[in-house]
């Protein structure tokens, strides 16, 4: 199963990848940090997931392909 | 770097600069690639210039897009400080500040856009917005206490008002439209933002045009165009921006407003590919060449350029516009693109609340949805426009949600 991780060293909670993939990314209110909604993903979600890793300013997002 | 004219050489660190270059690598391209940029320390993240960065108390410098172990691991040679000046295409050679000249089989054109200047009578070019040199003068002008007359209502003026106001700097903005951002917008939308400026004490001179900027002792006198005056006492202009060409002119790579390429990202020079903000794309949908300034269509077509030259493919790169904007603390996401005289109609919540997702068309065709807020209408509103829907199916998801 596929699966994206955050790294929080790199992470700035700039929120790109909540606008590409809401239902997988959020930045909750002060959060400093993004954090990953749905632990597993489905075929459907990993084209914008794939495209939120790439978008990431901060390079800070994974996907661990399962 | 080659010397010879078997590599791939990239113009502009950019985000779609090295977007390409990750995407030859993730096409399989294994050959030598180089990457140029003017600047001393290029590859940055630009869009938070104006957001995070300039609200910032602290200095905070813009994120770097790839670490040097990155670019090492892809065996992509970034080398700063060094612009290119001239194209030879004959000869297959870009020319550099530097004079060297590097030989390349294949060049992406990546050196995106500048701010487009406003030059005093004086002659000299007000500051702007546009790189991270700007950056440092401008939260300077933060910290002066002095106040700051904006010169232009688009996007970056719009957030460097936001961001200067959270600073408690006195703004005013000067906007040549009757409201700001109402063509990508829709007047009930653009109504809310000026009202959410207005309430945080921006001042405004909307509806006309900066005609002429004099320089005074005590800093500047603005003359619109409809013939009144404002003084101010520091400046920053966002009326937009232009392709950075210059160094292609005469070069016999084709240049309209950006450099001209087919859907893949060819230009009409066999092995010259363009990508980013500078890349003026045939789009099959409206039937013209288009140029987009956007992160993500910067980031996704610099990847298919990539993919293109590694894999010996000619795709073309389509994908829905996406842009956002942040302004005190609320962030604005605009899907696909308002066109004039489409009707703008609230699918969710409230605009007045700024929590809203409002979809943007004309009779039965989807052209754009704003969303504040209510981010999760987001996946299906993109998805409904790359599939072509209609006005109608975007209202029936809401009722469906």
């Amino acid at each position: 199963m596929s699966r994206v991780t955050v790294d929080p060293g790199r992470c700035t909670a700039y929120g790109i990848c909540v606008g590409i993939h809401p239902e997988v990314f959020a930045v909750p209110p002060g959060s400093p940090v993004a954090v990953i909604t749905r632990d597993v993903l489905s075929e459907d979600d990993l084209e914008d997931v794939e495209e939120a890793v790439r978008a990431c300013p901060a390079q800070a997002l994974h996907l661990i392909e399962g | 770097m080659s010397s010879d004219n078997d590599g791939i050489v990239i113009v502009g660190a950019s985000a779609a600069g090295l977007s390409a270059a990750d995407g030859l690598r993730e096409g399989g391209y294994t050959g030598p690639l180089t990457v140029l940029d003017e600047e001393a320390d290029p590859g940055y993240d630009r869009p938070m210039l104006s957001k995070s960065l300039l609200a910032a108390k602290e200095h905070v410098a813009p994120a770097a897009l790839r670490t040097r172990d990155q670019l090492a691991a892809k065996q992509i040679e970034l080398i700063a400080g060094h612009g290119a000046k001239g194209l030879d295409i004959d000869r297959r050679l870009v020319v550099t500040n530097c004079g060297e000249a590097i030989g390349w089989q294949h060049l992406v054109i990546a050196t995106g856009v500048t701010a487009r200047p406003v030059v005093t009578t004086g002659g000299t070019p007000l500051p702007t917005l546009r790189t991270r040199g700007d950056l440092a003068a401008v939260r300077l002008l933060a910290t002066s206490g002095e106040p700051v007359t904006l010169v232009g209502g688009g996007f970056v003026g719009l957030e460097a008002a936001a961001a200067l106001r959270s600073r408690g700097v006195d703004v005013t903005l000067l906007c040549a439209n009757h409201l700001p951002l109402a063509g990508a917008l829709g007047d009930a939308i653009a109504i809310w933002l000026h009202g959410l400026h207005l309430a945080n004490g921006v001042r405004f001179r909307l509806g006309s045009a900066t005609h002429r900027v004099a320089e005074t002792p005590q800093g500047y006198d603005i003359h619109l165009a409809d013939g009144r005056a404002e003084q101010a006492t520091n400046v920053l202009a966002g009326i937009g921006t232009e392709p950075a060409t210059d160094w292609l002119v005469g070069s016999g790579v084709q240049l309209d407003h950006g450099v001209v390429t087919d859907a893949a990202g060819r230009t009409n020079v066999d092995g010259v590919w363009a990508a980013g903000d500078i890349a003026c794309r045939w789009d099959q949908s409206r039937r013209r060449h288009r140029r987009f300034e956007h992160w993500t269509h910067a980031i996704e077509q610099g990847r298919r350029v990539g993919l293109n030259i590694a894999r010996g493919e000619a795709t073309a790169h389509d994908a829905v516009p996406y842009v956002w904007t942040e302004q005190y603390g609320l962030t604005l996401h605009m899907l696909g693109e308002r066109r004039p005289g489409d009707t703008d109609i609230v699918v969710e919540g409230s605009i007045t609340a700024g929590d809203f997702v409002v979809v943007h068309g004309t009779d039965d065709e989807l052209h754009g949805a704003t969303i504040c807020g209510r981010v999760r209408a987001l996946r299906t509103l993109k998805k409904l426009l790359r599939a072509r829907a209609s006005l109608n199916d975007a209202l029936g998801s809401a009722a469906s949600a």
